[in-house]
């Protein structure tokens, strides 16, 4: 097959793999090779759809053993199938890295034959890159559910970042999902490798991140959330990634609804707020079904749930504290301590906006110098009016 | 009146208000509009003085001047330099106004944006970092033999040559030529030097190659495929990646065939 139609179908099956971040640590020196490792990302493009396309995100092969219900590449499915050699992904690469079209390669791959002969083909892909084009830039692949210890290991040493698809928050949800894979001892186990093989000397730095299917299993917010917290407590996750589950035609999930679009943006809020601002799992609040609610703000939910711990005072209160109203983030919160430190004192909502904060809704949960901002009376039936008004309709004269 | 000439780098301009300070009566002045001026008035070029002479005076004078020792003084200095690349010539105003507001309240007071003039200063650095972050992603290189790239960027502000060394960063061992449409110049690096010429020639061999790459062809098809017509988000798309940014890209058309 071509060159054109293998990419056609390999780079259209990894689309839904999500991971547009190339910020690493750790680094690849290999003298006089090409490409280089920030701590930030960089953009090539966006397609219509607002993702930022910044990797050449393909499938190995798209020929697989697995059963993954909501899978278009799973094994019953009556699909066009294809392979890339590793000689001609790792060439394909190259070129798109030396024109500038991407910033690093994300390598993925359905069960070709074996778990093993898979992760070899992906493995000889990156030591080609790496050793052959000597390439110190981004590589992020994905590790297979129940992969040996020793490739694991190796692509740990091979990539900048590694991955395995949590995609449900528990056993019992895998099971909605797949009939052979085990969440904990295929899934869990690998994520407990890497994290202890990031300390070793070859692989140190190497990050690694999950992903969740939004809505395949019936899962709600509230269980996702769980399983998160624990995951970046017990295997040390750089990131999480969501994608909402949309329904395959010929799958065995071809009638189940698609998940609701506004839950993956609440749960990227929901991931922030637990990583970044401190949040704890039990933190959250949700709806009578467990998930976010999907009509305000996750933070400004919590806050309102919490009302007795507001007002906070801008000028005296923790760092910690300052997180926590709604429409203050790290940096804002950063730059009032800063100046504090220096003895100057905010002394208006004015000056706050100046500094960064989201005055509209910051204002109702502090103080300055002691005076109340707004009245929280105010909010609230702001924010039933708008859900009232959710169930008007407009009348017509016809 | 007296003038204090300055050039346009951080130290020269923070030179030059401190010594404003230690004069009465001056005028601080960019030596790039030095041929503006309609009458010659004395003038005093900050670069010939030593920082530590000056320091010294305005320390005895005025005390000392405790954010220079500070760890956020060199993010200072880095923003200082790069607003001296933006396009707009009243940045001037703006970096000879958060250097006296530095010395006035505290380095922290400006670089936590708390006056007017320090966020439009910050505005400005802003623009120049957002300018050369994406011709860094959005230039597209076309290599024209085994090691020399050419490219085309489209910049906003003076940045041309801090993109290009980002590009020999990246590639060591090649020789890089970027072409820059909208200011009609080239900047080229022969691995040895590097250079400001004009770019006729070699616009043309890079769009001759470009047509008839095969990897460019790849890329067109690969790009179409990680579309998710269900997602579609033409707000979210023209903000990352608006118009202006489009260029001659291949994108350009197929946003154009799904977002208009």
């Amino acid at each position: 097959m071509e060159i054109t139609e293998k990419l056609k179908i390999l780079g259209n099956a990894a689309k839904y793999d999500i991971c547009a971040s190339t910020a690493t640590n750790k680094k690849h020196d290999i003298s006089g090779g090409i490409g280089e490792v920030f701590q930030h990302t960089i953009c090539h493009s966006f397609t219509p759809d607002g993702r930022c396309v910044n990797l050449l995100k393909v499938l190995m092969s798209n020929e697989c053993q697995g059963d993954c219900f909501y899978c278009p590449s799973r094994s019953t499915m009556d699909i066009p199938r294809t392979s890339f050699t590793p000689e001609e992904l790792s060439k394909l690469f190259i070129e798109f890295f030396k024109r500038n079209f991407v910033e690093g390669l994300f390598l993925s791959s359905g069960i070709k034959f074996n778990t093993s002969q898979t992760m070899e083909d992906m493995l000889k892909t990156c030591e080609i890159i790496r050793y052959s084009y000597q390439y110190n830039g981004y590589i992020h692949m994905k590790i297979l559910p129940n992969s040996p210890y020793s490739y694991v290991e190796r692509a740990c040493q091979l990539a900048n970042r590694v991955s395995i698809n949590a995609e449900v928050p528990s056993q019992e949800h895998m099971g909605k999902i797949s009939k052979f894979k085990h969440w904990e001892r295929d899934i869990l186990q690998r994520m407990d490798w890497i994290k202890n093989l990031s300390d070793k000397k070859n692989s140190k730095n190497i990050s690694q991140s999950t992903q969740f299917i939004v809505g395949a299993a019936s899962e709600n917010d509230n269980s996702i959330i769980q399983a998160m917290n624990r995951l970046y407590k017990t295997y040390s996750l750089t990131r999480t990634y969501f994608s909402t589950f949309v329904p395959i035609k010929d799958t065995p999930l071809e009638n189940q609804p698609a998940a609701e679009s506004t839950r993956e943006g609440k749960l990227y809020q929901a991931d922030f707020l637990l990583r970044i601002y401190k949040f704890k799992a039990s933190d959250f609040v949700f709806n009578t079904n467990g998930n976010l609610p999907s009509d305000i703000d996750v933070k400004l939910a919590i806050s309102l749930h919490n009302l007795q711990d507001f007002p906070k005072e801008v000028n005296n209160c923790s760092y910690s504290d300052l997180i926590k109203i709604p429409g203050i983030g790290p940096l804002t919160a950063q730059r009032i301590m800063t100046l504090r430190k220096n003895n100057i004192k905010i002394d208006s909502l004015a000056q706050l906006k100046k500094i960064g904060a989201q005055i509209k809704n910051a204002q109702f949960f502090l103080t300055i110098n002691g005076r109340l901002q707004g009245n929280i009376t105010f909010l609230l039936s702001k924010i039933e009016l708008e859900r009232e008004r959710k169930h008007y309709k407009q009348l017509t004269l016809f | 009146m007296q003038q204090i000439l300055y050039s346009p780098h951080a130290s020269s301009v923070i030179k030059a208000v401190l010594l404003a300070r230690l004069t009465d009566d001056y005028e601080l002045k960019n030596k790039d509009h030095e041929e503006d001026c309609l009458f010659d008035y004395p003038q005093i070029d900050a670069d010939s003085i030593s920082s530590k002479d000056i320091y010294q005076k305005y320390r005895q004078q005025f005390g000392e001047i405790i954010w220079l020792k500070d760890t956020n003084f060199s993010i200072f200095k880095q923003q200082i330099n790069m607003v001296f690349r933006h396009s707009k010539p009243d940045k001037h105003i703006f970096i000879e106004g958060v250097v006296k507001e530095s010395l006035d309240n505290s380095l922290q007071f400006v670089l936590a944006k708390a006056t007017d003039l320090s966020r439009k200063f910050n505005n400005y650095y802003n623009s120049v970092a957002s300018d050369i972050h994406a011709n860094k992603g959005f230039c597209r290189l076309q290599p024209v033999d085994s090691a020399f790239l050419i490219g085309k960027i489209n910049t906003e502000h003076n940045t041309g040559d801090l993109i290009l060394r980002y590009f020999i960063q990246r590639f060591p061992q090649y020789k890089i030529a970027l072409i820059d449409k909208r200011k009609n110049l080239a900047f080229v690096f022969d691995l040895y030097q590097l250079s400001i010429t004009s770019p006729d020639n070699l616009e043309k061999a890079s769009t001759i190659m470009s047509e008839n790459d095969i990897y460019t062809q790849y890329w067109h098809t690969y790009f179409e495929t990680q579309y998710i017509p269900e997602k579609k988000n033409t707000k979210l798309a023209l903000k990352h990646f608006p118009k202006k940014r489009w260029n001659d890209m291949f994108e350009a058309d197929f946003l154009r065939k799904h977002l208009e």
